[in-house]
């Protein structure tokens, strides 16, 4: 699990490479996505590789979200494949996050704000 | 999440209040709060339907929806949970309003604060669990919520305490309704307790939170208060007086609500004795309805009223009246709708004579009105007009008789008010004959017509029930079981209805047992008797009654043999029985041959034998199903029973009755039915023998690198080794299911070491697959798992819910030998109304 992440102005985004991100994979994420957030206010997190996400997942993408939100950041999700953004309506997280499909949505998201 | 938290549901939409309230709490010393946030009503339902919580915050007013109809949707919901109110308007009437309603608290958005908000949950909780624990040991009335005597005897000793402390004074109300016995009476048992509940309302309105409010049985009520300011009993009867008036405003009835009061007070360091406290309250109470306008029913007479704007015409009606010469009539007279329901509410009155156009009132809608809050009570029209056709229009709009103004004598007038209070009386009793009936035949239905299906035949189930129509016809069934291998069904239903019906079909009942013994003892050891013969044998016991009483008996009587796998049955011009077969996934149905029981003496029975296999159907039911008809006219027929069983033959047997039933009510659009319904659905299903397709076995390690491999292995069964494959979405839902589940076992079963053993299993079957997931792990139950948070504030504890909604049915168990399994159950086919995840089938 490595993440790349590349500066837009003052948006990072983060790309996610791997396709899955469950129990086995959290801990790597985590271990990625910490630095980028304490460097970033905005990040956009692209999930365009995964195809299956698990509650451990959700919970580590949720845990990004309030350390950002703590310290006054914000985080947008996009690329969500079918599965994934089931998983996220199923528990009713697509209201807590803002979800678009493309990076520059997300992107082009943060600038209006 | 501890369970010591105190669980806070806060239903709010502005995110900025929420996250101030979450922030409060979560700084709060003591105990700590796990917050749920639910951004709208429809959202907060939803929580409180997923679980429970120690304590509702709301707002009001949300985006959608407002005020106090916000307050009674959560209440409904959760009728148990203490609410409390949150609002951004300093307004002192919604407040109240809220606080009648239920609500325990009311606090403003602006007055929030870290000391402010945690106390107020701390207490509303706590006034909860006093209530309730008051309620449960029953020093509560049940109606009103007041204290009930225990209750208020209890209570008032721990406020005498209070007030030899404070060195106040205490007073003591005693009350009753005046006229309840007649509001009773005269307007039914509902009417009479909403004056009960009215009056408690008033006095809780009266009265402040603090003070002591009990009813004490009957139409008696007691306050009990600290005197707080010099108060007299005058103003305390003023203040209570108003408050009856403007109740009375706000909440019109078919009564006027009046208390009789008398109050005393007392000096609690002089001693206090709150039985010898009522007393003397109670005494000066009577005393003062001597003086109170109390209204007692006149002896003399037939007591009419008549309402009629027209000074003329009633004081004609007076003068005619008063010349009778027969038992005397005593009148009254109203000269609107209003002032006429007055009378009626607090007068005893024998006939209503009604001029339909009224000041505030005209036409039919005259009548319906006085019929509304006098039901029991004769009207007879007086109309001007001459035409026979508003005469006839009064007559069905329920008046007894119609008088044309300027065309009756006394002798008519007297006349027709004697048999329109006679006819109206012997309406009241048909009614109640036929209330009485109904009751009655029900109760004989739900004791003697309806046998319990076994529930512990081997490869066998069975669910059966019946729906009574508003007069029960007598539809039966009972279950007849030998040993493991036989057990004979009977469902049958009686032509006619009500108590006639029902008893002939109890002793039908009844003569199958007979018959039985007899023939079994007739033939020695030589067998079971064949249903033919058996329904040979009752129907020569009833066939003579049945002519007799011009009824007939239809029902199907089936011997189901497990071991020779056949249904024998007789079918006697009852509706044709539903045969599911499982092989072939479609329903046939089994025709008759013969006769109803009770058409002839002579009729010869002939069984017929089908034979049955593993996972087949037997469907029986009565026509009150089939010939259920929707508003078009259509019957339901048999062609939509067949198509449910079809489509859900796999499903549980009480699932499967129960989608039917609701199906017909639907087309019927109601759940009234005209006929009894009865539904008997028998299975075969030997769990063991149920014939499944592949299997597979993964064994694997519980490290958590594991996970992709046995998501491949899941999927690869899915749609490789299935047949019919599971593909797409369910497959997605069964991968998700398998995986939380598998983590779960990983993480805390295994406690996160990487050396346990999991064996994964996979079966096939026609309508379903199964995952079993073993493992010699810790044990963990549903239970110890955390419920999820849908709002973001937790990271954790949706594994166990996304398992539930994904899968159709999860089982864990053990061995009791340190083996543990959980099982999982997808359904291939996709059910009606199913969302895209969830299966559970909403009725």
């Amino acid at each position: 699990m490595e993440l790349y992440s590349e500066a837009l102005g003052d948006v990072m985004v983060a790309r996610i490479k791997g396709d899955h991100l469950d129990a086995s994979t959290v801990e790597d994420f985590k271990a990625a996505a910490n630095p980028v957030i304490e460097k970033s206010m905005k990040i956009v997190l692209d999930m365009g590789s995964l195809n299956f996400v698990d509650s451990s997942g959700i919970g580590a993408i949720i845990s990004c979200l309030r350390k950002l939100n703590a310290k006054g950041g914000d985080l947008k999700l996009c690329g969500l494949s079918k599965p994934v953004r089931s998983l996220f309506e199923l528990v009713r997280m697509h209201r807590i996050f803002d979800i678009f499909e493309t990076s520059d949505e997300a992107v082009a998201a943060f600038a209006r704000q | 999440m501890d369970s010591n938290d105190i669980k806070v549901l806060l239903i709010e939409d502005n995110a900025g209040d929420a996250r101030l309230i979450e922030e409060i709490l979560a700084k709060a010393e003591g105990h700590p709060y796990s917050v749920t946030w639910a951004q709208s009503l429809t959202a907060g339902v939803v929580q409180l339907r997923v679980e429970t919580f120690d304590v509702i915050l709301v707002d009001l007013f949300l985006t959608d929806s407002k005020g106090l109809d916000t307050l009674r949707s959560i209440s409904t919901e959760s009728p148990f949970a203490p609410l409390i109110v949150l609002t951004g308007l300093d307004d002192k009437a919604v407040a109240v309003q809220a606080l009648q309603e239920g609500a325990q608290d009311y606090l403003l958005k602006s007055q929030l604060e870290h000391s402010t908000l945690p106390r107020a949950i701390g207490y509303a909780i706590e006034r909860q669990r006093t209530y309730d624990t008051l309620k449960s040991l029953s020093l509560i009335d049940p109606l009103t919520g007041l204290y009930n005597r225990r209750g208020f005897v209890t209570i008032s000793a721990q406020q005498q305490t209070f007030a030899m402390r404070t060195g106040k004074r205490i007073f003591l109300s005693f009350m009753d309704i005046n006229q309840l016995k007649w509001i009773n009476d005269s307007l039914g048992q509902r009417q009479g307790d909403l004056a009960i509940t009215d009056t408690a309302a008033v006095l809780q309105k009266t009265f402040r939170s603090s003070d002591i409010i009990g009813r004490m049985g009957g139409d008696e009520f007691a306050v009990l208060c600290i005197e707080t300011e010099p108060s007299t009993d005058e103003i305390i009867k003023a203040r209570l007086k108003k408050n009856i008036a403007d109740y009375t405003m706000a909440h019109p009835r078919g009564f006027r609500l009046s208390l009789s009061m008398g109050i005393v007070f007392c000096d609690p360091a002089a001693g206090f004795d709150i039985e010898a406290l009522l007393s003397e309250a109670e005494a000066l109470m009577n005393k003062s309805k001597g003086t109170a306008h109390v209204l007692e029913k006149s002896d003399k007479g037939i007591q009419v009223l008549m309402i009629e704007d027209n000074p003329g015409d009633a004081r004609l009606v007076r003068e005619m009246l008063s010349e009778s010469r027969s038992a005397g009539f005593a009148l009254q007279w109203a000269q609107s709708l209003a002032e006429g329901r007055l009378f009626l509410a607090s007068r005893s009155i024998d006939v209503v004579l009604l001029d339909l156009d009224l000041p505030d009132s005209w036409g039919s809608k005259t009548i319906t009105e006085v019929m509304k809050c006098a039901p029991t009570k004769p009207i007879v029209v007086l109309t001007g007009s001459t035409s026979e056709e508003t005469g006839l229009e009064a007559i069905k709009y329920g008046a007894q008789d119609y008088l044309v103004k300027g065309s009756f004598t006394t002798v008519t007038l007297e006349r027709i008010i004697n048999f329109a209070i006679e006819r109206k009386n012997i309406g009241e009793e048909l009614r109640k004959a036929r209330e009485r009936e109904v009751a009655i035949s029900s109760r004989i239905q739900q004791t003697l017509l309806l046998g319990s299906p076994p529930s512990d035949l081997p490869g066998i189930e069975f669910a059966a029930f019946t729906v009574p129509s508003q007069y029960v016809d007598g539809d039966f069934y009972d279950f007849i079981r030998y040993g493991d291998s036989f057990v004979d069904i009977i469902q049958g239903d009686v032509m006619g209805k009500g108590i006639p019906a029902a008893l002939l079909g109890a002793a039908a009942k009844s003569y199958f047992l007979r018959a039985h013994s007899s023939l079994i003892y007739a033939r020695g050891c030589a067998g079971l008797p064949s249903p033919d013969a058996i329904i040979d044998q009752v129907n020569r016991y009833i066939v003579d009654d049945l002519m007799k009483l011009e009824s007939f008996i239809t029902l199907c009587y089936a011997r189901l043999d497990a071991a020779a796998r056949t249904l024998q049955f007789v079918d006697c011009g009852h509706t044709k029985t539903v045969h599911y077969c499982a092989a072939e996934g479609r329903c046939r149905l089994l025709d008759g041959v013969n006769m109803p029981l009770g058409f002839s003496r002579e009729d010869v029975y002939k069984t017929t034998t089908v034979p049955f296999a593993q996972g087949d159907l037997f469907f029986f039911y009565s026509d009150g199903l089939t010939e259920a008809r929707s508003p078009d006219g259509d019957f339901y027929g048999e062609e939509r029973i067949m198509d449910i069983i079809v489509r859900n033959a796999s499903l549980p047997v009480d699932e499967i009755n129960r989608m039917i039933f609701y199906a017909a009510a639907a087309f019927v659009g109601s759940q009234n039915f005209s006929d009894d319904l009865t539904c008997v659905l028998v299975a075969i299903r030997d769990r063991n023998a149920e014939p499944h397709g592949e299997t597979a076995t993964l064994i694997t390690t519980s490290a958590l690198d594991e996970l992709a491999g046995i998501r491949a292995f899941v999927a690869e069964f899915c749609t490789r080794w299935a047949s019919p494959p599971l593909a797409g979405e369910p497959a997605a839902a069964l991968q998700l299911a398998v995986n939380e589940a598998v983590t779960n076992i990983m993480k805390h079963a295994y406690g996160g070491r990487a050396d346990g053993r999991i064996d994964i299993e996979a079966c096939d079957y026609a309508a379903h697959i199964d995952i079993s997931l073993r493992h010699r792990g810790k044990d963990f139950k549903r239970s110890d798992v955390a419920s999820p948070h849908f709002d973001g504030t937790a990271e954790g504890g949706f594994g166990i819910f996304i398992i539930e909604q994904s899968v159709d049915d999860v089982r864990y168990s053990s061995d009791g030998k340190g083996n543990h399994e959980i099982v999982l159950k997808k359904y291939k086919t996709r059910q009606e109304g199913e969302g895209p995840w969830n299966c559970t089938v909403k009725l």
